[in-house]
């Protein structure tokens, strides 16, 4: 039954040149939220949605941008693989998006598209743009001359989806005429020789087949031999057979949008170019690039702080409730102890992560951020990186996996592979409540120089984090090699009004996927560390408890509290986690910490963001649950039961911070590390490196504030 | 000339693409011969260019602009 149902399903694959719309039709098509922009490489991967009526159900396809079937970066690939069904079977029909104020060079890639024999429909988008600039497009004509349906849109606002919808459901898909004859570059001998042999139906399906012989992996060796053999038969240049077939098609082209499009004189200077005067400027270029960082910084620090400060206390609140409300025993001291605070760990990051991500998906949907890619590529060549890495470089600083994600459509893959590898090193959103914490109980909140001294900390965290990021770059490329070409070959899209609707879908969903994601992370090692900190190897523990008996027995009412308080500490050391940083106490205690704070560290390689749930729950542990302190007044009562200083004293705490901006401590940018790489090596040697310098930068530190 | 010898706001027209392993990336984004073309903003310490193409602006390297002749 199922594999009935699954073949009834036809597959639509949606392909265009990159920020035409695509993921907005898509969006709109299946009512998923795909990522939107107006910036060219948004949509790095494909994604799988679906589109059903009472009768029929499709799958559509979201395919990353391309400007032909021939692919020159990782993103593009992809569009190639799913067209020549190398991926999966090939799509059943194709909806090509093409920019209605760039009909020329959306053509290109249509007249590619038409040429592979599956059927299409030409979806010409952003016809609000082309109005105001004056083109008009001839839509029955265009029918006539390619053959295929066509529809004219605005996804911006939802304008034309319904057509799209009712012609899918109609299944209006039509396979166009031949668009490019290719009787003058592709020898008819050699085009039916390699139809024959793979079953082909259209000659440009072979001209492919020959094309990629060169760069196909997944091609079987007997097929490629026997493909390279034909073009020295033929005496065939595949280089020169692309550059000939894509000038024929522009003449085509050429042809055929003076027939079907007519353009009224171009009304000189628009907007953008009059934005672009200012935002592009040599210098007031660079001067408001700064400024929008600076106010970007201002609002994850400052604006935030607010909504921070009331998650804080309303969680400190919550958990005193419990303690008192609930009948006091194992199971409240978990939810009391280990649990709303390991949450209140996460939520408390919300009014930041959703800030970050809100101004990344604005100036992503305002068309800034390909500006920003020309005003620092010249800034980001000297350490090997392109202009392109400043987006993942800029999104790391939310969350290294977006970032390296983002990476794809860096085309040059020495560029990209020191892009993957340095951006762990961006300060990302996780590491930002170690600081705070950190900071808080550090640093006197005082004015130097009119500045808040606790926020020149801050901002001394994410400059160092900068220099080590563009620092370990320049590294790499000393020791890295590649003889591929780099080049910078971008659109710079027109300045559009930032969708408000999605920039704050966003936000919201990116707060969601962190506290969800995280939330189980936490949830689950909270409980995990509350039960190893709770129970211990019997000797141990009867042990003290013994000792804690005598000692009370002694003691008159007055000395029993104390006395209480002392006995949990030493329950604590002697229970399994206890054990546990003790046993890597001596490795740690050079960079200034105490077992405690190594159990921390050992918690915190699944992510950073479980260090502050975990040292709520170790320290809540054995202390007084009906005390409603929060997180940072519990820290900073804590001293060193031996020495009688506080634990988290200015060369711990720096020492600390060090270590998180440094180490490797997050296994999902692990994993999207060998996804992206596709070998176990640059992972491993990412962690090895990252934590051995994260190590000895906290060490350098610590003597340096110690002493 | 080629393309990176433009002063910005100067008109030209895109004449030859100079051989390279680039000359499809030229034809594919648009910087197709015949088209008039005008520098307008330079980044910079030799960055990268912005040019104006009929209606639509592209980044690109000067290294990369010097494989452009035009023709004024």
């Amino acid at each position: 039954m199922e594999a009935l149902i699954a073949k009834q399903t036809k597959t639509i694959a949606i392909i265009g040149n990159p920020n035409v719309g695509k993921s907005s039709i898509f969006n709109q098509l299946t009512g998923l939220k795909q990522k939107v922009g107006n910036y060219p490489g948004i949509t790095v991967d494909k994604t799988v949605g679906a589109l059903k009526n009472k009768e029929k159900q499709f799958h559509i396809l979201d395919l990353p941008g391309t400007y032909s079937l021939y692919p020159k970066s990782e993103d593009e690939l992809i569009a190639h693989r799913v067209l020549s069904g190398k991926a999966d079977a090939k799509p059943d029909y194709i909806l090509m998006v093409l920019d209605a104020c760039n009909l020329e060079r959306s053509f290109l890639l249509a007249s590619q598209v038409m040429d592979l024999g599956i059927p299409v429909a030409l979806v010409v988008n952003m016809k609000d743009l082309a109005e105001k600039k004056g083109i008009k497009v001839n839509t029955f004509k265009l029918f006539r001359e390619t053959g295929a349906p066509i529809i004219l849109t605005d996804a911006r606002k939802n304008d034309g989806m319904d057509q799209i919808k009712s012609m899918i459901f109609e299944e209006k898909f039509a396979a166009p005429k031949t668009f490019l004859n290719l009787d003058g570059l592709l020898p008819q001998d050699l085009s039916g020789k390699i139809k024959s042999r793979f079953s082909l139906e259209t000659d440009y399906q072979a001209f492919q087949y020959l094309v990629f012989a060169g760069y196909d992996l997944t091609a079987p060796a007997a097929d490629k031999v026997w493909l390279t053999r034909q073009l020295v038969e033929f005496d065939c240049d595949i280089r020169s057979l692309q550059i000939a077939e894509t000038n024929a098609r522009n003449k085509e082209i050429e042809l055929l949008l003076e027939k079907v499009v007519s353009k009224d004189p171009l009304p000189q200077r628009n907007l953008t170019q009059k934005l672009d005067n200012f935002l592009m400027h040599p210098v007031m270029g660079y001067f408001f690039f700064l400024a929008l960082m600076l106010l970007i910084f201002q609002a994850i620090f400052a604006w935030a702080e607010v909504p921070m400060d009331l998650i804080d206390e309303g969680f400190a609140m919550v958990g005193s409730w419990i303690a008192e409300t609930l009948p006091s025993g194992a199971f409240t001291d978990l939810i009391a102890e280990g649990i709303i605070p390991g949450i209140g760990g996460v939520v408390i990051f919300i009014p930041q992560i959703a800030l970050l991500f809100g101004f990344l998906a604005f100036l992503e949907d305002t068309g800034y951020m390909s500006r920003v890619v020309y005003l620092m590529d010249r800034v980001m060549r000297p350490f090997g990186l392109h202009g392109k890495s400043v987006v993942p470089l800029i999104s790391g600083m939310a969350c290294a996996i977006p970032g390296i994600m983002a990476s794809r459509s860096i085309s040059n893959s020495k560029e990209r592979l020191i892009t993957i590898l340095v951006t762990p090193w961006m300060s990302c959103s996780a590491r930002l409540p170690v600081y705070i914490i950190l900071i808080g109980l550090t640093v006197p909140d005082d004015l130097v120089w009119g500045m808040n001294l606790q926020a020149i900390v801050l901002l001394a965290m994410y400059l160092l984090s900068i220099g080590a990021t563009l620092g370990g770059a320049f590294l790499l490329k000393l020791f890295l090699k590649t003889n591929e070409q780099s080049y910078l070959l971008t659109d710079l899209p027109v300045y559009r009004m930032p969708r408000w609707k999605a920039v704050l879908l966003t936000m919201f969903h990116k707060s969601k996927v962190f506290v969800l994601e995280a939330g189980k992370v936490i949830l689950s090692i909270s409980i995990v560390l509350w039960i190893l900190a709770s129970y211990g190897p019997s000797n141990l523990m009867d042990a003290v408890e013994q000792e804690k008996e005598t000692a009370l027995a002694q003691a008159d009412e007055a000395e029993s509290g104390e006395i209480e308080e002392i006995y949990a500490s030493k329950e604590l050391e002697a229970s399994y986690i206890g054990i546990l940083g003790k046993s890597i106490e001596p490795v740690i205690r050079p960079l200034g910490y105490d077992w405690k704070i190594g159990i921390a560290l050992i918690t915190s390689f699944a992510a950073r963001e479980v260090f502050v749930g975990t040292i709520a729950t170790i320290y809540s542990v054995g202390g007084d649950p009906e005390n409603d302190l929060t997180i940072r007044e519990k820290l900073a009562r804590e001293v060193d039961p031996e020495t009688g200083e506080k634990v988290f004293n200015k060369a711990t705490a720096f020492s600390l911070m060090v270590f998180y901006a440094f180490a490797m401590q997050c296994m999902s940018t692990l994993a999207i590390v060998y996804r992206e790489t596709k070998t176990w090596k640059w992972p491993v040697l990412q962690t090895i490196f990252m934590t051995g310098f994260a190590y000895l930068a906290a060490f350098i530190t610590y003597q340096i504030f110690s002493s | 000339m080629t393309l990176d010898q433009l002063k910005i706001g100067q008109f030209a027209e895109l004449d030859k693409i100079l051989d390279s392993p680039l000359t499809l990336n030229f034809l594919e984004i648009g910087l197709s011969p015949g088209k008039k073309i005008q520098i307008i903003q330079k980044a910079p310490f030799k960055g990268p260019v912005a040019v104006l193409l009929e209606n639509q602006t592209i980044a690109i390297r000067l290294q990369e602009a010097k494989l452009l002749k035009v023709k004024i």
